[in-house]
């Protein structure tokens, strides 16, 4: 971490010095606790299964609602006597799966696809954007409630909608900047030289979208992370006992009539602090990214 | 005459507008509207023409990266037009194109050595090989070979126009069109340049296609000279005949604009100020399309076309009253006054 202090303005660049990767400005305390934070939440999701943390879904009915600090349940108990800190570390495995499956699933088929159509153009530009913009227009939640009533209620079906329902975004973006960026001359330049269509959406076009939508979907990581939470509380979520921030907060909230709030406080806390953490370092790489483009 | 390298008969390239909630067609813009030319193999034809009068998109409709509404243009003799997209592949290697802006036409995310080597790769030769010409290019055009790790944005205007300079010549073609390669350019760059283009012509046999709206950087490079204005060719002559008489009294003004490097000659100087702007494309004037602005136009001039004809040698004008060698723009007005 940097000790210097942190600017509230990027310095500008010398346009004549320009050097590949260097710092425009720091990026400051704030965004590196972030990624701090974010580190402890995907180790902790990878590890869950090796940290020395009880089960998660062992259910002890004699220590019910054991407030945090307890001996041997440090963020203490749930209404069911399980281990809360060792389910908001199963919580942050179920989250960053769902998140980090669904926005990679968008931006490499949304990329592909609204690259590809955003280059080709002309009739089939158009049918698949009808379709993008039909799919856009489709009542979400009417979707996951229609497939898990006929598919079953599963974390499976629940990755396979909220994939479904992300990639239609993805195409509109990419094909969105792959419009700007085909005119430019050194596309052209491509085309000149002979190469291929395919060459040049995957290897001229593709890498510049792809810069792009994942700044995107950093932030769209926590909209997925929220998603989560809400078809918990609509109870469509990710069946129990399978603990995940959505169903933990949903569950805890009933606790509020007898005084206990940090059952929900807890998973709540987390999944604010990695939403935060989230737009924070996907707020500095694109500001970042930016005074690298200005440097091009 | 020998048999032209490149050939282009009537070449219309129009635009549609489109407007309202329907996005109906209300309108074309005239780009290019019935150009023909002819280029010679290793000469240099340079098109000049006011910014609008369809330069930029001649050329570009020529090599098909804007596809032109009628006419024909002839590669030694084959239809460019009509080719297969396999054919035109093919083609594509031997013309080639030098964009105006140095800072849009190179990849930003691409090493030198690659953005040199592409066309190589594309066209199948191994990598080594490949990384060996484009260093041999970078050479060439007077880089280091090994600024080859470097990125676009490490270097200056001129340097990367060298650099597209080298991306154009490494598959090694015989026509080249140079979209105003020195615009974008510092005037002391600009000369190193255009010193860089004469030699590489003489090296590599090169036929240039030297599209600017400057016709002093024109005239240093070029053996014959096309006039354009608002999508027609206005005047063709030989360079020198071009500066000494031209006969389109565009021309005449044009030539007119260009300072002259001597203080007490400058003072002398006559210039024609042209009046107004160049009108829309979209709605070009019935008859000469000069007529608007012309100091000379008649009602003849509105209603009928002037067609290209011959008027000297190789000069060849567009205008119903082209003026006679050594007679100046200022002298017949003048003689229409009394």
């Amino acid at each position: 971490m940097r000790a210097e202090p942190t600017n509230e303005v990027d310095e500008p660049v010398a346009p004549d010095h320009p050097r590949r990767g260097s710092a425009a400005g720091t990026l400051g305390t704030l965004f590196w606790l972030a990624v701090a934070w974010l580190v402890l939440v995907v180790a902790t999701a990878v590890f869950a299964g090796l940290l020395p943390l009880p089960d998660p879904t062992r259910i002890s009915p004699g220590r019910k609602y054991l407030p945090i600090g307890s001996d041997g349940h440090l963020l203490g108990t749930d209404q069911l006597g399980r281990d809360i800190l060792a389910r908001v570390a199963e919580g942050a495995r179920i989250s960053m799966f769902i998140s980090l499956l669904t926005v990679a699933v968008g931006i490499t088929v949304g990329g592909v696809v609204g690259t590809t159509v955003g280059y080709v153009g002309g009739r089939i530009e158009k049918a698949a954007m009808a379709l993008v913009n039909m799919a856009l227009s489709f009542p979400s939640l009417i979707l996951l409630l229609g497939v898990i009533a006929f598919a079953g209620q599963s974390l499976r079906n629940i990755v396979l909608v909220f994939c479904v329902l992300a990639i239609p975004g993805y195409i509109r973006f990419a094909r969105a900047s792959t419009l700007t960026l085909k005119e430019r001359d050194w596309v052209l330049a491509s085309r000149m030289i002979g190469a291929k269509d395919r060459r040049i959406v995957f290897r001229v076009l593709l890498p510049d979208v792809l810069v792009t939508l994942i700044t995107f979907g950093l932030l769209a990581i926590g909209a997925v992370i929220v998603a989560e939470g809400v078809i918990a509380f609509l109870g469509v979520g990710v069946p129990p006992p399978t603990a995940t921030w959505g169903q933990m907060i949903a569950d805890g909230q009933r606790d509020f009539d007898d005084d206990v709030i940090h059952t929900a406080l807890i998973p709540a806390t987390a999944m604010f602090l990695t939403i935060l953490s989230l737009n924070l370092v996907g707020d500095g790489l694109r500001r970042r990214l930016q005074v690298r483009e200005a440097q091009i | 005459m020998n048999a032209p390298l490149l050939e282009v008969d009537d070449l219309k390239t129009h635009f549609p507008i489109r407007a309202g909630l329907l996005r109906s067609v209300v309108g074309h813009v005239h780009a290019v509207d019935g150009v023909s030319l002819s280029v010679q193999p290793k000469e240099t034809v340079g098109i000049v023409g006011e910014s609008g009068c369809g330069k930029t998109t001649l050329g570009r409709s020529i090599l098909r990266l804007i596809e032109p509404t009628s006419g024909a243009v002839r590669y030694r003799g084959e239809d460019v037009i009509g080719a297969s997209r396999q054919r035109m592949q093919e083609l594509r290697a031997e013309m080639q194109i030098v964009f105006q802006d140095p800072y849009a036409s190179l990849n930003p995310r691409m090493p030198v050595d690659d953005i040199i080597a592409e066309p190589l790769r594309v066209h199948g030769t191994d990598k080594t090989a490949a990384r060996a010409k484009a260093r041999e290019l970078l050479d060439a055009v007077g880089l280091l070979p090994e600024h080859g790790n470097r990125y676009p944005h490490e270097f200056s205007g001129g340097q990367r126009q060298r650099i597209g300079i080298a991306r154009a010549l490494s598959l090694n073609p015989n026509l080249m069109i140079l979209d105003e390669p020195v615009s974008a350019l510092d005037v002391s760059v600009q000369a190193q340049v255009i010193n860089l283009l004469d030699d590489l012509q003489d090296e590599f046999d090169l036929t240039y296609l030297f599209i600017a709206h400057d016709l002093s950087v024109v005239r240093h490079i070029s053996d014959r000279i096309v006039v354009m204005y608002l999508g027609r060719v206005a005047e063709v002559a030989d360079s020198s005949d071009l500066y000494t008489s031209p006969a389109h009294p565009y021309s005449h003004a044009l030539l007119s604009a260009v300072p002259v490097p001597d203080p007490d000659l400058e003072r002398d100087r006559e210039r024609i100020v042209l009046q107004g702007d160049i009108p829309s494309p979209s709605d070009p004037p019935s008859g000469c399309r000069f007529r608007t602005r012309c100091p000379l136009a008649v009602e003849r001039c509105a209603d009928e076309v002037p067609e290209l004809r011959q008027v000297g040698p190789g000069h060849m004008v567009a205008c119903h009253f082209p003026l006679e060698p050594g007679e100046t723009l200022i002298d017949r007005v003048g003689a229409l006054a009394v």
